[in-house]
């Protein structure tokens, strides 16, 4: 992928754009005729055009070499997000909390990943983003063992590896 | 004697997916301040959600319907963050404080 | 017979959300509580779909998400935009 010039790269991304949008639509409607297929892919193009007038295929918005490690990204996401909800959930019936808040750096170079970090952080439940500055986060958490964990840099690596 | 494993297993689900909702709401009533109950809504909308719907898809057995069904824990998931975010700013812009010790 | 009883759950969850709307004391607790109300009411439309056979309900359950979502952002910049003024005045 390294191999390709600027302009093919964009290329490929409009078309995974369009064909993610395709099966989004037969998704919702699921039709096999060939009549509604032609109105389907009239539709398709229609959204096309609009977020292309609207400027949303710039090069930050949908980076090829994040979507081939994304399924990896997101299991591993799934489980983060479990531990962190048993966690929330003892406090809850328990009462123990005492909630904080704490400064977390990021190392990511774009921005997409300081925004797919900060989201990732109020994703999992247990800590949310307050404030982005340019590379600090400051985070709310809710209990002591929350926000260590989130101090270990640990999620923070794995986003930062996902942009190699 | 009616009951196979999948209406068992879809059981077993929805319990666990009613328990965190129940446990969630329970927490929007229960912790101090707005910036806490963030994490009580962020509950609702990831694990309650997820395992109701995680339910329904393994009732229904898989088709057209089941990809339906797992769209709905695809926008919760782009749509929850960006609420969370949103109103955790607008309360600190406005001038609330977290309670609780503040180490910067 | 088991989706009827995830629907009174969701109910009761419903009304503990509510007491939080009714009694908040910032507006951001309202907003907050009501964004819950609207995800806990999208998962019990589907619920509902399958305990009455009619599963094209996902769909509807698809868009009351998005429009709580659009909601929820939306009453947001009103109120910032109405605090920014009266500040002014």
């Amino acid at each position: 992928m390294a191999k390709l010039n600027k302009d093919s790269l964009k290329t490929l991304s409009f078309i995974t754009y369009f064909i993610i949008l395709f099966v989004f639509w037969f998704i919702l409607s699921g039709y096999l005729k060939s009549l509604l297929l032609f109105f389907g892919l009239v539709s398709v193009l229609f959204v096309f055009w609009m977020s292309y007038r609207a400027k949303a295929l710039e090069e930050d918005s949908l980076p090829l070499k994040i979507i081939l490690r994304l399924p990896f990204y997101w299991i591993w996401l799934f489980k983060e997000i479990f531990k962190s909800g048993i966690t929330t959930t003892a406090l809850i019936w328990n009462g123990k909390y005492s909630p904080q808040l704490i400064s977390v750096k990021a190392s990511q170079k774009n921005r997409t990943g300081i925004a797919n970090y900060a989201n990732a952080i109020t994703l999992t439940p247990g800590t949310v983003t307050i404030e982005v500055d340019k590379k600090t986060f400051l985070v709310h958490a809710l209990s002591k063992k929350l926000s260590e964990d989130l101090q270990t840099d640990d999620m923070n690596k794995v986003i930062t590896d996902l942009d190699k | 004697m009616s009951y196979n494993y999948i209406e068992l297993v879809s059981l077993v689900l929805l319990a666990i997916g009613c328990f965190f909702i129940l446990s969630g709401s329970l927490g929007l009533i229960k912790l101090p301040d707005v910036f806490s109950r963030i994490h009580a809504a962020g509950l609702i909308d990831t694990l309650g959600s997820g395992f109701i719907v995680l339910a329904l898809i393994v009732y229904s057995g898989f088709s057209l319907l089941s990809l339906k069904l797992l769209l709905i824990p695809l926008f919760l998931i782009f749509t929850s963050p960006v609420t969370g975010h949103a109103i955790a700013l607008f309360a600190h812009e406005s001038g609330y404080k977290p309670k609780g010790k503040n180490k910067k | 017979m088991i989706f009827f009883a995830t629907l009174i759950v969701l109910g009761v969850s419903v009304a503990l959300c509510l007491v939080r709307a009714i009694k908040g004391p910032t507006p951001f607790d309202r907003i907050l509580s009501i964004s819950s109300i609207g995800t806990i009411i999208a998962i019990g439309i589907s619920v509902h779909g399958f305990a009455f056979d009619r599963p094209d309900f996902v769909d509807i359950s698809l868009m009351y998400i998005l429009l709580n979502f659009l909601g929820t952002i939306a009453i947001l910049r009103y109120y910032k935009i109405k605090r920014k003024k009266s500040n002014v005045v």
